[in-house]
C-alpha cells in the first residue's frame, strides 16, 4: 500500500471517527433532551401554548312577584392599562386621549393615575370598572381600534377594554335594601377574572345558588391567543345560576316608598328614617319591604363619603336593627292577657294615671288617667298603666316564654342576610325587676326588629299560628321550579284569643278614618298605632326630644290579606298617629283596590 | 363442443389475470415513484383538505359563539330596558300628564255572583237551535 493510500485511509478514518462522535454526541443530545429532561420540556412546550380560561357562569336574575327583573348581568366594560404600552404609545395617542384617561381614572389613587399618564407606569394597571358605554365608544374613536374579540377590545396605546358582566338593578334604591348588591374588587396588576363578593339581602343568602359553577376551558393558542383549531382542547361547561322569584310586588314597593317619602317629608322637621313591610299573615310572604334612606346598588362608591349610607351598605334596618316598639306592643299584651284568662274581653280597668313596680312608678304618654276602661279602650287609650297593670297580673313566669313563643329571642328565619335578633330582659337576668315586666307591655325594656314584630302580630292576625316570613317564592334552575312552602313555626294564641283582639283593633280603626269615621270605608281594618321612645346610646334613660312613630294595621280584619307596619324616626318628637296612622291608610287603600279586594261592610250611601 | 367450466378461488383468479396481463403491476422505477409521489400527494391534499375543513368549522363554531354570547348580551340588555320601562315612576308621570288618576277604593265596583245559580239556561233569540 502506497504512503498516499495509507494517508487517504488515515483520513477517511478520522472522518469516519470524528463523524461517529458527533452521531454519539447528537444521539446522546437527543437521548437526554428526548428521555432524560422529556417532562420538562414538554411543561414548557406547554405552558407556552396552552392556556386556561374560565368560562364565567351567568349569575341567576332575580325578579318579582310578577316576573319583572329586578337584577340583570348587562356587559359592562373594564378599562385596563398597560404602563409599557402607554409609555410606547402617548405620543401616538395625543393629548385628546390622555384627557380623557385622566378623566376616567376612579380607582387608583391620583398620584398612580399621574405616574401612569406621564409614562413611568409599569405593568397592568386596572383603571376604572363599569366605564359609560358613551365613554367606550369616544374612546375606541380617539385610541383607535387594535383589535376586537369577545372577551374585549384592545386599543392603540396599552388600553385594553374588557367585557365583564355588569349586575345592574334596574330599580335602583327602591329594592337595595332586600336585594343587596354584588361587589367586584381586584388587586390592580391582577388580570385574573374578577372575584365578586355578594353583600346584604337575597343577593348574600342566595350567593351560591345565584353564581352557579364557572366552568373551564383548557385550549393550545397561537402567538396572537388564539385557539389552534387541530390542537388540544378541554372544556368544562359553566353551569348557570338559579333564577330567583320573590314574593315583592314592584307596584306594592313602590308605593310603599312614595307615601313612606311623602310623610317624611311632610314632618315638621325632616324625619331621620324610616321603614314600611307589608307581609301577606296567611303565609309570612313579605309583599314589600322599603326602608328610607337608601342606597343605590348600581353605584355603591357614591356611599364613600356618607357614614349613614356605608352603614346600610351592610344591614337592612327593617330586619338587622333592633327598636324598642312601643305601644304596638300592647297588641301582643292583650293578646297574652286573654290567653292566659287574666281578662275577657268585656272586663274593665280603672286607670288612675299611675301604677307602680318595683320601686318605679310608670304614666301614661300624655300624664293622664283615663278613668274606666274596657279592654278595648286600653288599646284605643294607648294605656300604658292598664297595658303594666295586665302584665303585672299575668306575671313574669307566663310572660316571658311567650316572648320566646313569639320568636322575639332568635332571629325569625326570614331568607334575608344580616338579621338580627331581639334583646330583654327576663327574671333570670341580671337588672331585671317587675318594673322591666311592666316597661315591657307597652314596648319599653324590649328591642326587636321591626320583622319580629309585624311576625308577631301576623300571628294575632291569621288566627294564632307563628309563620316563618320569607321572600323567596320560587327558584328555578335548569327548568326546575322549587316553589317555597309556607313554614309553621308554632301555634301561639288560640283562635278565639286572636278573634277578640282583632275585633278590638278594628274598633279602633272604625273611627280612625280621616273624617273620625271608618279607616276605609267598606273594610274593616285593625290599627294600633305607637310611639316609641328612643334610649340614649350607651346611657341608661331615653332622648328627650326624638322618638319613633309607628303603626300596624291589618285588612280586612276578620280575613287579613295584608298586614302593614309602618315605622318613622323623627329627628323630633313624633307621633305614631300623625306622622305613621295616615301612611297606614293610604297603603291599606292602594292595597284594597290593587289587590282586587271586595268590601265586607255595607258602606252608607250619602244623603 | 364440449365447455368445461371451472370455479376458481379469488387468489387462482388473480393469479390467472397477471399470467394474461403481464404488465400488471410491473411497473418500472420511475412507475413507481410517481405512483408513490401521487399516492402521498393526494394523501397530503386530503389532510390539507381536512385540516382546512376543521379551520373553518374551528371559525365558523367561534362565530356562532360570538353572535351567541352577543346575543344574549342583547337579551340581558333588553330585560334591563324592559324593567326600566316598566318602573311605576315613569308609569305614573305619564299616566298623569295624560289625565289619569289613581283608583280609590270606591271607585271599583265589585259584582257579586250568586254562589248557586237557579235559574235555567236557555239559548240566547237568533240562534239557530241545536236538533
Amino acid at each position: 500500500m502506497g504512503e498516499f493510500a495509507l494517508q487517504a485511509r488515515r483520513r477517511t478514518l478520522f472522518v469516519l471517527g470524528a463523524l461517529c462522535f458527533l452521531s454519539v454526541g447528537l444521539l446522546a443530545r437527543l437521548l437526554d433532551l428526548q428521555v432524560f429532561r422529556r417532562d420538562f420540556l414538554v411543561g414548557k412546550a406547554q405552558e407556552c401554548i396552552s392556556m386556561e380560561k374560565t368560562i364565567r357562569a351567568r349569575r341567576g336574575h332575580i325578579y318579582d312577584a310578577r316576573g319583572r327583573a329586578l337584577a340583570v348581568n348587562e356587559k359592562g366594560y373594564v378599562l385596563w392599562i398597560d404602563g409599557l404600552a402607554l409609555k410606547e404609545g402617548l405620543k401616538d395617542v395625543g393629548p385628546v386621549a390622555v384627557f380623557m384617561l385622566a378623566e376616567m381614572a376612579t380607582w387608583p389613587d391620583r398620584a398612580t393615575v399621574q405616574t401612569y399618564l406621564s409614562g413611568q407606569g409599569t405593568g397592568n394597571i386596572l383603571w376604572t370598572r363599569w366605564l359609560d358605554p358613551k365613554d367606550v365608544e369616544k374612546l375606541r374613536k380617539v385610541m383607535e381600534v387594535q383589535e376586537e374579540r369577545l372577551e374585549g377590545i384592545r386599543l392603540k396605546g396599552g388600553a385594553y377594554l374588557e367585557i365583564e358582566p355588569r349586575r345592574t338593578y334596574p330599580y335602583g334604591s327602591l329594592f337595595a335594601s332586600v336585594i343587596g348588591y354584588l361587589h367586584g374588587e381586584s388587586p390592580p396588576d391582577d388580570r385574573e377574572v374578577t372575584a365578586y363578593t355578594a353583600t346584604l339581602g337575597i343577593e348574600q343568602f342566595y350567593d351560591l345558588l345565584l353564581k352557579g359553577r364557572d366552568g373551564l376551558m383548557r385550549i393550545e393558542r397561537d402567538a396572537k391567543d388564539f385557539r389552534i383549531p387541530i390542537g388540544k382542547y378541554e372544556e368544562y361547561p359553566a353551569h348557570d345560576g338559579a333564577n330567583i322569584t320573590l314574593t315583592l310586588d314592584l307596584n306594592i314597593q313602590y308605593q310603599a316608598q312614595r307615601l313612606l317619602a311623602k310623610a317624611m317629608k311632610e314632618q315638621d322637621v325632616e324625619a331621620r328614617r324610616g321603614d314600611i313591610i307589608v307581609m301577606d299573615p296567611r303565609s309570612g310572604a313579605i309583599l314589600a319591604m322599603v326602608t328610607i334612606p337608601s342606597f343605590d346598588p348600581n353605584q355603591i362608591s357614591a356611599c364613600a363619603n356618607d357614614e349613614q349610607c356605608k352603614k346600610l351598605l351592610f344591614t337592612n334596618p327593617a330586619i338587622g336593627w333592633t327598636y324598642e316598639p312601643g305601644s304596638t306592643m300592647k297588641i301582643l299584651t292583650i293578646a297574652i292577657a286573654l290567653e292566659e284568662a287574666i281578662i275577657r274581653p268585656e272586663s274593665t280597668f280603672e286607670c288612675t294615671g299611675e301604677v307602680e313596680a318595683a320601686g318605679v312608678y310608670f304614666h301614661n304618654w300624655n300624664g293622664l288617667a283615663h278613668g274606666h276602661e274596657t279592654m278595648g279602650e286600653i288599646l284605643l287609650h294607648s294605656c300604658n298603666i292598664g297595658a303594666a297593670t295586665l302584665n303585672l297580673r299575668v306575671g313574669a313566669g307566663a310572660y316571658y316564654p311567650y316572648l320566646e313563643r313569639l320568636g322575639f329571642k332568635e332571629p325569625t328565619g326570614v331568607d334575608m342576610a344580616g338579621e338580627s335578633s331581639g334583646l330583654f330582659l327576663t327574671p333570670e337576668d341580671d337588672g331585671w325587676s317587675e318594673a322591666s315586666l311592666a316597661s315591657n307591655a307597652f314596648g319599653q325594656g324590649i328591642a326587636i326588629t321591626p320583622l319580629q314584630l309585624l311576625t308577631a302580630v301576623s300571628a294575632v292576625a291569621n288566627g294564632g299560628n307563628l309563620l316563618k316570613p320569607y321572600v323567596v317564592q320560587a327558584i328555578e334552575q335548569d327548568g326546575v321550579v322549587t316553589a317555597t312552602i309556607p313554614t309553621l313555626r308554632g301555634r301561639v294564641f288560640r283562635q278565639e284569643t286572636c278573634r277578640e283582639v282583632t275585633e278590638m283593633l278594628a274598633g279602633i280603626g272604625a273611627i280612625k278614618g280621616e273624617d273620625g269615621g271608618p279607616f276605609v270605608p267598606g273594610y274593616r281594618v285593625a290599627v294600633k298605632t305607637g310611639t316609641a321612645q328612643i334610649p340614649i346610646e350607651g346611657q341608661v334613660g331615653y332622648e328627650p326630644h326624638r322618638t319613633i312613630a309607628s303603626t300596624i294595621g291589618y285588612a280586612p280584619a276578620g280575613d287579613p290579606r295584608f298586614l302593614i307596619l309602618v315605622r318613622i324616626e323623627g329627628n323630633s318628637v313624633i307621633w305614631g298617629e300623625d306622622a305613621a296612622l295616615p301612611v297606614v291608610r293610604e297603603l291599606t287603600r292602594y292595597l284594597l283596590t290593587y289587590l282586587q279586594i271586595p268590601p265586607t261592610e255595607e258602606v252608607p250611601s250619602g244623603p | 363442443m364440449t365447455t368445461r367450466t371451472t370455479h376458481l378461488r379469488p387468489l387462482v383468479h388473480a393469479q390467472r389475470r397477471r399470467s394474461i396481463l403481464p404488465w400488471y403491476f410491473d411497473l418500472s422505477g420511475k412507475g413507481l415513484f410517481l405512483l408513490v409521489a401521487l399516492g402521498v400527494s393526494l394523501l397530503a391534499l386530503l389532510a390539507l383538505a381536512q385540516t382546512g375543513r376543521v379551520v373553518t368549522a374551528n371559525y365558523r363554531v367561534l362565530e356562532l359563539q360570538k353572535r351567541e354570547q352577543n346575543l344574549l348580551w342583547e337579551q340581558e340588555a333588553l330585560l334591563g330596558r324592559l324593567a326600566r320601562t316598566e318602573d311605576p315612576a315613569n308609569l305614573e308621570q305619564w299616566a298623569r300628564a295624560n289625565g289619569m288618576e289613581p283608583l280609590a277604593p270606591g271607585d271599583v265596583v265589585f259584582l257579586s255572583v250568586p254562589e248557586k245559580w237557579t235559574g235555567t239556561a236557555a239559548p240566547a233569540s237568533g240562534l239557530a237551535q241545536q236538533p
